[in-house]
């Protein structure tokens, strides 16, 4: 500290002493102080005893004719009369009344030139009787059918100013659904606030809970009891390989495997399914010299499989023949080339595999399948698709072909259908269109069971870690004019990102697989537009937390079949 | 237009000195270090011992007009010599992992106008250059440092081989340079920056502040467009690079020392890797012990059969996993002269410890990859050094000479 500052403090001093001398100290006029009504404690807004202060002379003797001032200097309410003339006992009083907020409220008394003054009479206002219950927490929760929600159920009991009412008893009573809750009966804190855990009962649907208290109405929560996937076989089967693509068919599963576990991604593992569906190891094609097989598939009529591999001399398209379910036979490969999907389809009697050249050279390749039991496959044609981060899958039906190609958006293929005089020697591009999240993945031209085929569904698929994140969302894209696709609905899973579908048509439910968040059901029913988050029917991560990041899904004998990148290959029930 | 104003700004400045000053300054240096260099663990699991002739260079230096426009020129011959790339633990970039890539034929190929305003600026150095080469970013590339095997953040602090124009100007002891160039990659050791339609899409910008002679502090800020996607349709990366720098004479001999911290990020941020190294070394006599630590990420790419390379360019914006290298690696040269000081041979022996642990999750982890997180190998060589004392790879426009008189270890004319 420097000088100047020594002067700076010892003046500030000086002046509160003389200050503080000249309002308490003792005084030639007399003194004031107080008499009556001071620490009192009511509930807010009730008028008190009154307040009272005796004025006297400089010898002791009580003084008449001084004014006193009265003035609420915290807690609010009022005070009546404001200024009092002392009487011959030199007494004066006046009437507080607390303000409505719960606390402390102090009444300052002044009377000018007279030691003690001003002097506090300071009072607490508690609150009132419960006038009303009030949600604060926990109210609209989503959870699983028979789990209890992931926040407390809290209400609080307050009075006809707000004030939080401690000491109340609430009553906890399910009025909608079979639930329970932690305790019937609870009774409010300080703060005025009770909670219980809410544990919602089986099934599906909305469901409430009351809370109430003696002479208030009661208050109403509500809840989503949610349907759920549940497991039924399978998991945990492929601990030495990353798991990929699926395909289930005349019961047998086929699973794909991808990039390098402690063992390379080359082997389609074969799965019998039991009586009760869950997938029992088989058999396995090892195919040598690629690194992963990224797409599979069956063919409708049941007598192909057909995988596409990538990295190496054998990265290509792989034909087997099932000469009896379960029972592949080699039939013919076209190698050398890289194909990051491929997609079966009988266009005029013919078997065709609509593959995507992924990367480098971009292209959907289209390959005549008709002769592979003779050991040929012919390229039909190959449509170069921009480098704009390559075609990633493709979608087959009536006819047409819709290529999902990354930064390239959408195309529309006529390649069979003859609207456009497409075929798979010569497919007719109709429409070219981009957006739909800007990293268009995978795909799926739905017709609903009224026979509506105004919806697409897109997936888009986002930067991830894989394995344990990912992006992207699923996008609804109004195809009812090939030429101009409009996105009108999606749907957002926080933290987690989609990649491939299946759809339920009869029963209007899409199953996406969602990586680290597992899969999700989304009921499709009807007019689809804006954010879906409503259409949800259920989620499941099949592994769990660090366990589960799902590929690929498939609708197969009531099951919902789930390959799962770190945790193989599952059977779940569906919700 | 660029080029015009070079022109138009090199006749300004340099016609008043032009007088006795057209000789033109050659300079051919060169250097090659055959190397042996065994690493456990490689991708795959196990271990293996290989020797390769790495960083064999051709360098022509050619200055006219008294130094104020200079040609440089570095031939890599490492597309020959090393076309599989180099076992380097932790090394990834341009398709490659744990083996360093080769670089590109034409490493550097530009052309610089050094000090273009001439005395109109008074004591300020302005240059422009133009060509194939370093961008103005981060610190100098490892080629011009003590240590043979690069360090993992070797694509966290240097921007190369892409075609740049660059700008830089100095004043007193603060430099700033800054510069546009393609943000792709090259992809082979034949590959030319892919100019059309790229060029001008990424830039960056150094700023270098020099306190006290041989000392450098600078920040560094960068945005390449798709680097891993030449046609360019793949993610951005945001670059911030911090270093100090300091070499400088001490106690009979010579100290190098460098620090620095990187950082960047890509898909908006949904990646973010980062790096912190710090490494020295002093050369008395014929001796040069050095050491250097690094803390650096790297991002794991799908693989290809050949688990030392992956699939370029990626097929999806996913990556599987994050590995963080910290590594020691400490090793010891020595260096005798010949031929009048111009050939220099120094052999060396360096080990490098450490471990790689995954972070953020992914399914490329360390012991899926190599079966441990334990990190080691051990190389000897010998540099072979033709005149190659001096240069910086990265910096140009000799925006970084110290004043007449000031000792310096890189100013070269």
């Amino acid at each position: 500290m420097n000088v100047r500052h020594v002067f700076l403090a010892g003046g500030i001093a000086t002046t509160l002493v003389a200050a503080c001398g000249k309002d308490s100290g003792p005084s030639d006029q007399g003194q004031m102080a107080k008499q009556a009504g001071d620490g009192q404690t009511a509930a807010v807004a009730t008028t008190l005893a009154p307040y009272q202060v005796l004025v006297t002379d400089a010898d002791g003797a009580p003084k008449a004719g001084v004014t006193v001032s009265w003035r609420v200097v915290l807690g609010g309410g009022g005070i009546d009369p404001a200024s009092v003339v002392t009487g011959a006992d030199g007494l004066a009083s006046t009437v507080a009344t607390l303000g409505t907020v719960a606390g402390t409220q102090s009444v300052r008394a002044s009377a000018s030139g007279y030691g003690g003054s001003p002097v506090s009479f300071l009072s607490t206002g508690t609150a009132g009787p419960v006038a009303t219950l009030v949600k604060v927490g926990g109210d609209n929760q989503r959870a699983v059918g028979g789990t209890a929600l992931p926040s407390l159920t809290m209400v609080e009991a307050q009075d006809q100013f707000a004030n939080p009412v401690a000491g109340v008893t609430v009553n906890w009573a399910v009025a909608a659904g079979s639930g329970a809750v932690s305790s019937a009966s609870t009774v409010t804190g300080a703060d005025g606030r009770t909670a219980v855990t809410w544990t919602l009962g089986a099934g599906t649907g909305g469901m409430s809970l009351t809370a109430s208290a003696t002479g208030v109405p009661s208050v109403t929560f509500t809840a989503t009891a949610a349907a759920t996937f549940s497991i039924q076989g399978g998991g945990n089967n492929v601990p030495e390989r990353y798991t990929s693509d699926l395909w289930v068919a005349d019961g047998f599963a086929y699973t794909g495997s991808w990039g390098i576990r402690s063992a390379q991604g080359n082997a389609v593992k074969i799965w019998q399914l039991s009586a009760s569906g869950a997938p029992v190891l088989h058999d396995s094609i090892i195919t040598p010299n690629t690194g992963t097989i990224s797409d599979i598939q069956v063919s409708d009529d049941g007598k192909w499989l057909v995988f596409t591999s990538e990295s190496g001399t054998a990265a290509g398209l792989h034909v087997y023949e099932l000469t009896a379910p379960g029972q592949p036979v080699f039939r013919a490969a076209a190698t050398g080339v890289n194909l990051h999907t491929g997609t079966l389809a009988s266009i005029g009697g013919k078997l065709y595999a609509f593959t995507a050249k992924d990367p480098g050279s971009c292209a959907l390749r289209i390959y005549d399948l008709s002769a592979a039991a003779s050991g040929t496959i012919a390229l039909a044609s190959a449509t170069p698709i921009p480098d704009n981060y390559c075609i990633h899958d493709t979608f087959v039906r009536d006819g047409y072909a819709f290529v999902f190609a990354w930064n390239s958006g959408l195309y529309i293929f006529d390649v069979g259908n003859g609207s456009h005089a497409g075929s798979p020697t010569v497919p007719v591009q109709i429409s070219q269109t981009a957006g739909f999240g800007g990293e268009t993945h995978n795909g799926w031209w739905y017709w609903s069971p009224t026979g509506e085929k105004k919806y697409l569904f897109i997936g888009e698929e986002g930067p991830g870690a894989i394995g344990s994140s990912s992006s992207g969302d699923i996008h609804v894209v109004d195809v009812s004019d090939f030429t101009h696709p409009v996105e009108v609905a999606s749907y957002n899973m926080p933290g987690a990102g989609t990649h491939n579908f299946w759809v339920d048509e009869q029963n209007e439910v899409l199953y996406a697989a969602y990586y680290n968040g597992g899969v999700v059901a989304l009921d499709i029913s009807g007019t689809l537009s804006g954010n879906l988050a409503s259409r949800e029917v259920a989620r499941l991560k099949p592994g769990g937390n660090g366990n589960t990041y799902v590929w690929g899904v498939m609708l197969y004998g009531g099951s919902l079949y789930a390959s799962d990148m770190v945790s193989g290959l599952w059977q779940l029930g569906l919700p | 237009m660029l080029w015009r104003l070079t022109g138009l700004t090199l006749c300004l400045g340099v016609t008043r000195s032009l007088e006795g000053q057209q000789r033109i300054d050659l300079r051919l240096s060169a250097q090659a270090i055959p190397s042996i260099t065994a690493v456990d663990p490689i991708p795959g699991r196990g271990s293996l011992t290989e020797a390769r002739v790495v960083q064999p260079l051709v360098m022509l230096h050619a200055g006219v007009l008294g130094g104020h426009l200079r040609f440089l020129g570095t031939l890599d011959l490492e597309g020959e010599t090393m076309p599989h790339g180099e076992l380097t633990p932790g090394a990834w970039g341009e398709g490659f992992n744990d083996r360093r890539h080769p670089h590109t034929y034409a490493h550097e190929l530009l052309l610089s106008g050094v000090d273009l305003l001439g005395r109109h600026d008074g004591s300020a150095i302005v240059s422009l250059t133009a060509g194939k080469g370093f961008v103005p970013f981060g610190s100098d590339d490892p080629m011009s440092r003590p240590t043979l095997h690069y360090p993992v953040n070797h694509h966290l602090a240097q921007i190369l081989e892409r075609a740049v124009v660059q700008a830089g100007v100095r004043v007193g002891p603060v430099a700033l340079e800054g510069g546009i160039f393609n943000g792709d990659e090259p992809e082979r050791p034949g590959q030319w920056p892919r100019v059309t339609g790229r060029f001008g899409d990424s830039w960056s910008a150094r700023l270098t502040v020099m306190p006290v002679a041989g000392v450098e502090l600078s920040a560094s800020r960068a945005k390449v467009h798709s680097p891993e996607h030449r046609p360019g349709a793949g993610t951005d990366a945001w670059k911030w690079h911090l270093s100090g720098r300091v070499d400088r004479p001490l106690a009979g001999g010579r100290l190098y020392a460098l620090a620095e911290w990187a950082r960047t990020e890509e898909a908006e941020g949904f990646f973010a890797f980062r790096s912190v190294l710090a490494e020295g070394a002093w050369s008395v006599g014929g001796h040069r012990p050095y050491y250097r630590f690094e803390r650096s990420d790297r991002p794991e790419d799908l693989r290809e059969l050949d688990l030392f390379r992956s699939v370029r360019p990626h097929l999806e914006n996913s990556i599987l996993g994050t590995t963080r290298f910290t590594l020691h690696t400490l090793g010891y040269g020595y260096g005798f002269e010949l031929a009048r000081s111009r050939l220099e041979l120094r052999p060396f022996v360096e080990g490098t410890l450490g471990r790689a642990k995954n972070i953020g999750g992914g399914v490329l982890t360390p012991q899926v990859l190599y079966g441990t997180t334990r990190v080691r190998s051990v190389a000897a060589g010998v540099r072979l050094m033709w005149q190659m004392a001096g240069h910086r790879m990265g910096r140009y426009g000799d925006l970084l000479a110290l004043p007449a008189g000031a000792e310096s270890a890189h100013h070269h004319h």
